[in-house]
């Protein structure tokens, strides 16, 4: 298309227009005149234009930042988030791990401390025995060693109460503990 | 019109007609007549049209195509989207939205001083989902020698139509961590609480059991079971395919909340000492059970409960809490009952002197002495001590019925001691008007009614207070999930018969070891009281009683100056049957243990004195009941246990 056979064309367009659209109705008698039309300055209406246009440009340029820097925003927001959630089920599944490593322990614990446990390592790994009698002293009233004390009708206790003589509770407690601590006696 | 498209020919290596050549708009035949022609010619066409098949209609075919797909599309979107929008919505949840049920750990169990009784601990359960496995057979072939399962089983579960089964439940963490290395596909994990008994079979039968879904099934865990279960919690989580959570999805949670712990009165050591004890006398005297109860005298407390029995020559714990739940005859050890009755209503003192012969006929029947003796005076304290039935029976008589009925329920019989434990038995207690004309010549002998053992202690304990009897008691506090404590409160206590008849029952209870049938009770540096007892052990369903079955016990309390601890001691069936031979040194074997745990010394003042027993009257073992006493109604109708 050339610049010459621009206005026939037009005009050839405008014709068919008219010929086949309906007429315009005609505006109301108290419209207000349009001024005058005139031939705009092509300089003019370049310049015209190109100040219209910069703000536009400014704004649609701020507009695609903002909405890039919204974007990236939300997607390094929810990465974040996704990161983090990773990290909290790390931890609780930490958490849990270790909540089952304590009540493990607890449970190890309360096994070693049972009284069975205690009483067959006691009896087959350091060869204790039970008492076969118990004697009950009453604080000494004398030198450091005798015993003295009452004792119940019947007491068969051989310290204190039915003698005082140092020597022999040494020499009775000495062969007790000989028969109790048998592996610590052994020549 | 046809819409039919014209055969695909390709147009590379062709220049593009234009968008109005292309539609044909210029063709000779299809151009309106009077329309001017082209301004410009138009290059040949490069291929034959197809008749009906315009450009222009295609494009309408194409639009009628787009607008039938359009409208496709939206009815499918209307009908999701809208219409059925509640069922695709909750199909799409129901695919990533889970609901993890979390389960509630059990509050624990602890004796007296926190020590661990019973505790849950998390275990791994080995499940499947096998419509992921995709090779059953070698899956289960891993799987058995590391499971300890039958291989066919497994292979079995592995081939099922379903998402879910279980492998193994509660794994040990050794076992566990070798199926993981499997790294078998379709096969996972899932914690579940295990519950834990530390101390092995240590009070099992009084503690009871928890069922595979973490519930009390019974004796204590059945018993407080709402206390010991706790709330269930539960986590809705968005998972993707993966099982990953989803970020930002939807998550609700409702913790679980862990049950409360539960305090004992028992002392674990003195448990295991008390179970011990007994287990070895089983053994020794060849019994088939036996219990074995240790009682704190002011405060009700049980510090031991052991309930054994034999089976397939094996000691091992009873099948439930015997001491509670079962019923048996007590024999001599309810003279004790017969003569404090007397002694509070004063028809007698500990010196009166009775003419007891050893023989005595009650209505139609003729009641002996275990040990024939000629017929002498004694003292209360004689009979006692020797557990003369026939002495005790003349006193039972002085007694009446009405009264005897009264201070055996005043001292707890025929009722339920309030503990409350599953099962537990009131024991039998008839009502006076029902006596048979020989029942007046059995119940002051312990025969003809029925007792709990923790009903006989208790009975032992109220002489052992002073008169004062309190109810047992079995659980000592609770402790919440924020470690708050809240002790039980104390047992109800109530007087049955005053201190002074206290004090001389316990005089004439301590000549029982003295010099009495209890000889082997004795414990050095202490005073005990107590009293023995030889029972016959009705037959199970018939009237009258088993031959030869003896059920042989002791019950007693030390120091009997200011006593601190009672006990009782059962044997079934044991050889000898005497509860003096059998159950006395058991008893006395635990007294030393619970007196030496519980630091209690020995007395400084020595026991107010009572008439002595005349040393050659204390027979030894005397206490055997009538051996041809006639079947009573308890004796007939043997109780049923739960």
């Amino acid at each position: 298309m050339t610049a010459t056979a621009q206005p026939s064309a037009r005009a050839t367009a405008t014709a068919a227009a008219a010929a086949t659209l309906p007429a315009r109705k005609p505006g109301p008698a108290h419209a207000p005149k349009r001024p005058p039309l005139r031939v705009v300055d092509p300089n003019e209406k370049v310049k015209k234009a190109g100040r219209r246009r910069a703000h536009p440009r400014l704004l649609v340029a701020i507009g695609v930042l903002l909405g890039a820097g919204l974007l990236f925003g939300l997607v390094t927001a929810h990465v974040l988030l996704t990161q983090n959630q990773f990290r909290l089920q790390k931890v609780q599944r930490q958490a849990a791990q270790e909540q089952a490593r304590y009540e493990r322990l607890r449970a190890e614990v309360a096994e070693l401390e049972s009284p069975g446990r205690i009483v067959a390592a006691a009896q087959e790994r350091l060869g204790m025995v039970p008492p076969a009698s118990v004697k009950y002293l009453t604080p000494a009233t004398g030198k450091h060693g005798k015993t003295a004390g009452a004792q119940p009708p019947g007491a068969t206790t051989n310290a204190g109460a039915k003698g005082n003589d140092h020597d022999d509770a040494d020499e009775q407690a000495m062969s007790d503990w000989a028969a109790v601590k048998r592996q610590l006696s052994r020549p | 019109m046809t819409t039919k498209a014209p055969p695909r020919r390709t147009t590379a290596g062709r220049p593009r007609t234009t968008p109005q050549k292309a539609r044909g708009g210029n063709h000779p035949s299809r151009r309106p007549a009077g329309t001017a022609p082209p301004r410009r010619p138009q290059p040949p066409r490069p291929r034959p049209r197809v008749a009906g098949a315009s450009p222009k209609h295609r494009l309408i075919g194409l639009l009628a195509v787009m607008i039938v797909g359009a409208l496709l599309v939206s009815a499918r979107l209307t009908q999701v989207q809208i219409v059925s929008s509640d069922r695709y919505i909750a199909v799409g949840e129901s695919q990533r939205v889970r609901k993890v049920e979390l389960p509630a750990e059990r509050g624990s169990i602890f004796d007296r001083d926190g020590r661990d009784l019973a505790l849950s601990v998390p275990r791994e359960t080995v499940i499947a989902n096998p419509r992921l496995v995709s090779d059953p057979l070698a899956s289960a072939q891993a799987l058995a020698p590391i499971l300890n399962e039958d291989m066919a089983k497994l292979q079995d579960l592995l081939s099922k139509d379903k998402a879910f089964v279980y492998l193994a439940r509660r794994v040990p963490d050794d076992v566990a961590a070798q199926v993981k290395a499997l790294g078998l596909p379709g096969v996972s994990f899932k914690t579940e609480p295990t519950r834990i008994l530390p101390g092995g079979d240590l009070a099992l039968s009084l503690l009871g059991m928890v069922g595979t879904d973490n519930e009390g099934l019974s004796g204590l865990e059945v018993q407080h079971e709402k206390i010991l279960r706790g709330k269930p919690g539960y986590e809705v989580v968005e998972r993707d395919p993966a099982g990953n959570d989803i970020a930002g999805g939807v998550r609700e949670a409702e913790p679980s909340v862990r049950g409360d712990d539960l305090v004992l009165t028992l002392d674990r050591a003195l448990q295991y000492e008390t179970e011990r004890a007994l287990a070895a006398q089983i053994v020794s005297s060849n019994a088939k059970g036996g219990m074995a109860i240790v009682m704190h005298v002011k405060t009700g407390e049980l510090l031991a409960v052991a309930n054994l029995s034999v089976e397939e020559g094996k000691v091992v714990p009873a099948q439930k809490n015997m001491t509670l739940t079962n019923v048996y005859e007590p024999g001599s050890v309810n003279k004790m009952i017969t003569v404090s009755a007397a002694l509070e209503e004063k028809l007698i003192e500990p010196d009166t002197r009775l003419i007891v012969p050893s023989t005595i006929k009650v209505a139609d029947h003729v009641f002996k002495e275990h040990d024939f003796h000629p017929t002498e005076e004694w003292s209360i304290t004689d009979i006692v001590a020797n557990s003369s039935n026939v002495g005790s029976i003349m006193i039972g008589q002085q007694l009446g019925k009405t009264k005897l009925d009264r201070y055996m329920r005043e001292f707890g019989f025929g009722r339920k001691t309030g503990i409350g434990y599953p099962g537990e038995s009131g024991g039998i207690l008839l009502d006076p008007a029902k006596y048979s004309g020989t029942s007046m010549g059995t119940m002051p002998i312990g025969q003809g009614v029925a007792v709990t053992a923790v009903q006989m202690l208790a009975a032992y304990n109220t002489v052992a207070n002073g008169g004062v009897y309190v109810a047992p008691k079995l659980v000592k506090a609770t402790i919440d999930t924020d470690g708050d404590r809240r002790d039980t409160p104390p047992s109800e206590t109530k007087k049955v018969i005053s201190a002074k008849t206290a004090k001389e029952m316990t005089a004439m209870l301590a000549e029982v070891i003295r010099v009495g049938t209890a000889t082997r009770a004795k414990i050095d540096g202490y005073t005990v009281a107590g009293k023995t007892g030889t029972a016959r052990k009705p037959l199970e369903g018939a009237r009258g009683y088993k031959a030869g079955a003896y059920v042989s016990s002791f019950a007693g309390f030390v120091p009997a100056e200011r006593p601190e601890l009672s006990a009782i001691v059962i044997l079934d069936e044991p050889t000898p049957i005497f509860g003096g031979i059998v159950a006395a040194p058991v008893f006395a074997q635990i007294a030393r243990y619970a007196l030496r745990e519980f630091r209690v010394p020995p007395p400084e003042v020595p026991l107010a004195s009572v008439p002595k027993t005349s040393p050659k009257d204390a027979a030894g073992v005397g206490e055997v009941g009538a051996e041809d006493a006639p079947a009573t109604t308890v004796a007939s109708n043997p109780p049923k246990t739960p």
